[in-house]
């Protein structure tokens, strides 16, 4: 027992690290569905496609274990490029896939989705090879700096993703909440027809969520890089998988939901393998899920949604 | 307006590819052409039978031998080792002559590491009549998923790294394996953390394969019965990356060993660094599924310095008889780990059973390759050991070998015959 309360300060650490980055995957699913009722299937591959450029720019600006800028401005440039990257994809995804099919029953982007999917995962794997990729994050930020307290260690790596996707994350939400751009986002996430009566360009709308909603993706995979520091092709589909059911976890559509989901499925799953097997995380994390949509249909923090007549 | 009339033009370019493909290459069953379609008996006073070399190459037709492996996905790196290798033993053969003169073509079929994808692959290797023997599949899990296919359809195969014990134990006369089993290299392991490192406390980590779990009982088993008595065991699965859950139960537990007979490389290295960052002090012990100089070593940064894998296979640069292979290996295709010379061994036995069945019979058939591979006595190789097949398809005198991870590569420090 005294063992255990010793490694629950350890395991919160873990899942909090874990769970920040499933509440920035989950956000892009949450963003998407909040306004076009759609589940974007590929999120989880472009989070992979994010994960390659970081690698990319990481492997051109460090060759032979040289830094050729300082490791602060290297993480940095990573990240951008990879948001920037994946936005830009994002937004083709969705003009080429899912904008054709917008009039169509729902069915239709569902598997266009699994499509374009299937499409990345086997571009990367053909263009990249089936080779794991490895971020030489050593380089970056020393595995041996780290800061213990309370009988928790946490190493500097994990302290910059928490960082990463929390300031991340109160931006999404400030921009949401506070700007026009935002306003106009709530706007069609709660009535695409009735916003563009008010004046409201929805395409445009759609086309700057999926850009969010992919930078987001495209952060947390360089995030996942940098902490795990393995990447390959495959490596989207249980990462899309743990993203989305934060998402409906948190009550998908919603965007603090989103974020409440991922950290709590981190911390169940850490908690879970801590102390009872991590042969079962899965299951334990799956078991709460369905118990919570049992009483709470729509997640955590969903609203019930008015039925449009 | 333009949407429905493209949706119309959509789905009648999905059937047209539909009913095309129906028609493709696959075989139809009553065109599926039996393994012993060569020359039969009533037939048999043909010029075949007695070939004279300049006709040689019109009378038996072309000859494939397949090559199935993982060439996708996590394990990729292996089992395009495991392909080069085999080519390479191809090429050779086809440079000294061939079989009668004629040029054996190797076909490849990567399984994904999947054993649905394994069987597909299986079946397509057993309908081309053209085939008469293979190298693979990669895994334990693909040995036991395609058996009996193989069986069925006389198709002599060769694994060179499918080690789980129950394989050869089925009653199946097709398999065979040029490398030992894993009730050699599971109580090696056990013998090795016990004695060797002496440890007293170990945390057992499986990947829940076949393969995995298959070691990790023997080896409890065999540490129980070595006197460890403080054994703790959690599973993990192939797709997992964070491992700071377990790894924070396992430095509580503080374990002297960490022994993980996990199958892929890259998940090892991902574990010994995590280890690291969390203040893991255990030594490291791993089966040969973590064998890779590529993943294991140099995607570890370091953090799997000092721990110790067994290996089926030797590593070849320091035997003299193969250093004319290495050498020819390593100037088409680079470094490489242990996983390939097994492959070129297994495809240089295959070969050479063909080249004897065709001399013998004057024609090649799959029985008649069948029946030379089960006769492969003494055959002199590259692994260090001559290879013949007692009558499960096991190889007589294989052994494992336990390496330890120096600098940027792995450092023979123990060998364990096979009784």
């Amino acid at each position: 027992m005294e063992a255990i309360l010793r490694q629950l300060p350890q395991q919160l650490v873990n899942g909090i690290t874990l769970g920040s980055v499933y509440a920035l995957i989950a956000l892009g699913y949450s963003m998407v569905y909040g306004i076009l009722q759609l589940l974007n299937f590929a999120h989880g591959e472009v989070y992979m496609i994010g994960a390659f450029i970081g690698w990319g720019v990481f492997a051109l600006l460090a060759p032979q274990e040289t830094l050729l800028l300082p490791a602060a401005v290297l993480i940095l440039l990573m990240l951008v490029l990879a948001m920037l990257g994946c936005g830009l994809l994002g937004i083709v995804i969705e003009w080429f896939a899912y904008r054709p099919l917008r009039e169509a029953p729902r069915i239709a982007p569902l598997i266009s989705a699994l499509g374009v999917s299937f499409f990345l995962q086997n571009a990367v794997l053909l263009t990249m090879t089936a080779r794991y990729r490895t971020y030489r994050t050593g380089l970056l930020i020393p595995r041996t700096w780290q800061v213990s307290a309370l009988g928790a260690t946490i190493s500097m790596t994990k302290i910059l993703v928490i960082v990463v996707a929390l300031v991340l994350m109160v931006g999404l939400h400030y921009l949401v909440q506070r700007t026009r751009l935002g306003k106009a986002m709530r706007a069609t996430a709660q009535d695409r027809e009735a916003a563009a009566m008010m004046g409201i360009d929805v395409d445009q709308i759609i086309v700057v969520t999926f850009f969010i909603g992919s930078a987001l993706g495209g952060a947390a995979g360089v995030l996942v890089g940098l902490l795990f520091t393995q990447v390959y092709h495959f490596m989207g589909f249980t990462a899309g998988l743990k993203g989305f059911t934060a998402a409906v976890f948190g009550g998908i559509g919603n965007i603090p939901g989103a974020m409440l989901g991922g950290l709590l499925l981190g911390v169940i799953e850490s908690i879970g393998s801590g102390f009872i097997s991590p042969t079962y995380k899965d299951l334990i994390a799956f078991v709460l899920l369905i118990l919570v949509l049992i009483f709470r249909p729509n997640g955590l923090l969903g609203a019930k949604v008015p039925q449009k007549v | 307006m333009f949407l429905k009339k493209f949706s119309i033009a959509l789905s009648m370019l999905v059937l047209v590819s539909l009913v095309l493909g129906a028609c493709g290459p696959t075989p139809t069953p009553t065109e599926a052409p039996k393994p012993t379609e060569v020359p039969t008996p009533t037939e048999a006073p043909k010029p075949t039978e007695a070939p004279t070399p300049t006709e040689a190459p019109k009378a038996i037709g072309p000859i494939k031998v397949g090559m199935m492996t993982v060439m996708t996905g996590p394990a990729a790196s292996v089992g395009m080792e495991q392909r080069n290798w085999a080519k390479l033993a191809v090429d050779q053969f086809n440079e000294a002559g061939g079989v009668g003169g004629i040029k054996v073509e190797m076909v490849e079929g990567d399984t994904e590491f999947d054993p649905a994808k394994s069987v597909l692959v299986a079946e397509q290797m057993a309908a081309d009549a053209n085939v008469y023997g293979l190298v693979g599949p990669e895994s334990s899990q693909n040995c036991a998923a395609t058996a009996e296919i193989f069986e069925k359809n006389s198709l002599a195969y060769i694994s060179p790294s499918c080690t789980k014990p129950d394989l050869s134990e089925q009653g199946y006369k097709t398999f065979f394996r040029v490398v030992p089993r894993d009730d050699i290299q599971a109580p090696a392991d056990a013998v090795f953390i016990a004695k060797d490192l002496s440890a007293k406390s170990v945390y057992i980590i499986d990947d829940q394969t076949v393969y995995s779990v298959g070691i990790a009982d023997e080896a409890e088993k065999k540490l129980k019965e070595l006197g460890v008595t403080r054994i703790e065991r959690e599973s993990i699965t192939q797709k997992d990356s964070d491992f700071s859950a377990l790894l924070t139960r396992v430095k509580a537990a503080a374990p002297d060993v960490i022994f993980m007979p996990i199958q892929l490389a890259a998940q090892g290295a991902q574990i010994a660094k995590q280890m690291q960052e969390l203040g893991v002090k255990a030594k490291i012990v791993g089966s040969d599924g973590l064998f890779s100089p590529d993943d294991f070593i140099a995607g570890a940064e370091g953090a799997t310095e000092g721990a110790y894998v067994s290996q089926f296979a030797p590593d070849v640069h320091y035997i003299p008889e193969a250093e004319a292979v290495w050498k020819a290996y390593e100037a088409q295709y680079g470094s490489f780990g242990a996983y390939g010379p097994p492959a070129y061994e297994s495809m240089a036995v295959l070969l050479d059973a063909i080249k004897r069945a065709y001399e013998k019979d004057g024609k090649v058939t799959r029985e008649g390759v069948l029946r030379e591979v089960a006769a492969t006595r003494d055959r002199p190789g590259i692994l260090g050991f001559k290879v013949s097949f007692n009558e499960k398809g096991d190889a007589v005198g294989a052994s494992f070998y336990i390496f330890q991870v120096v600098g940027d590569h792995f450092e023979l420090v123990k060998k364990v015959e096979m009784e």
